[in-house]
């Protein structure tokens, strides 16, 4: 009988000389730990996620509006890039998925980033009940 | 950085911008849309898509840098470009 940690160590295995495969990101000689890419597949997701649920809609059609959401989508889309570049590994392995999935992952993981941070940060730290929106406006 | 560069990158974000803008507003899951106007939606959505992941992978070889957004950076071309053709057609579907 095969121990139990066996699969997750493949994976954790596969993961990591995946990682070691593709050139990792660098900044100013510091490696980023981010994978080209992975952050490709969550741009796309989060894109995805903006068409079809409309995660980041509009607030009015003034100019001041209009700029406001376009840097909110902006920040949105490289939030979930992001998001997926380093989540996403790290749920492969909590999943224990093979690496050939990576990119897939990555996709999903980039159009639920908005609701994956907002239910992580909402398990740390519950609303408070007496506020109106425990200060995470949506 | 010359003053090209910097002009692209203003206009890669401008692109970005105004595409993320674009496909916020299409609604191709809207009920009522005729085939044809539902497949110009779905269009749409795919056409500002490309053009805001074309500008993005300028975005980030232009401010990252570095040899691994050099290959990636050669997609922004072929994808703006593919953007706008979809955008052509789309138009044509949506005029009949």
């Amino acid at each position: 009988m095969p121990e139990p940690t066996t699969t997750t160590a493949a994976a954790a295995a596969t993961i990591s000389g995946a990682a070691l495969a593709v050139p990792m990101l660098t900044v100013a000689g510091v490696p980023l730990g981010l994978r080209p890419d992975v952050l490709v597949a969550g741009f796309a997701g989060a894109l995805v996620a903006i068409v079809l649920l409309h995660s980041v809609p509009a607030d009015g059609d003034t100019w001041p509006h209009m700029l406001r959401a376009s840097v909110r989508r902006i920040a949105v889309a490289f939030a979930s890039s992001l998001t997926a570049g380093y989540l996403t590994p790290l749920a492969l392995l909590m999943a224990d998925v093979p690496e050939s999935l990576l990119l897939g992952g990555a996709f999903a993981v980039g159009a639920g980033a908005q609701a994956i941070l907002r239910g992580v940060i909402d398990r740390l730290r519950p609303r408070m009940p007496h506020s109106d929106d425990g200060g995470a406006r949506s | 950085m010359s003053l090209m560069q910097i002009l692209i990158i203003v206009a890669a974000l401008v692109v970005l911008a105004e595409a993320l803008n674009k496909v916020e507003r299409t609604n191709p899951r809207c009920r009522g849309l005729s085939p044809r106007m539902r497949l110009a939606e779905w269009l749409k959505a795919a056409a500002w898509g490309l053009l805001a992941t074309g500008a993005a992978l300028y975005l980030g070889g232009a401010m990252l840098g570095g040899a691994v957004w050099v290959g990636l950076r050669e997609w922004a071309g072929p994808l703006v470009l593919m953007g706008f053709a979809i955008l052509v057609v789309r138009t044509r579907v949506k005029e009949g």
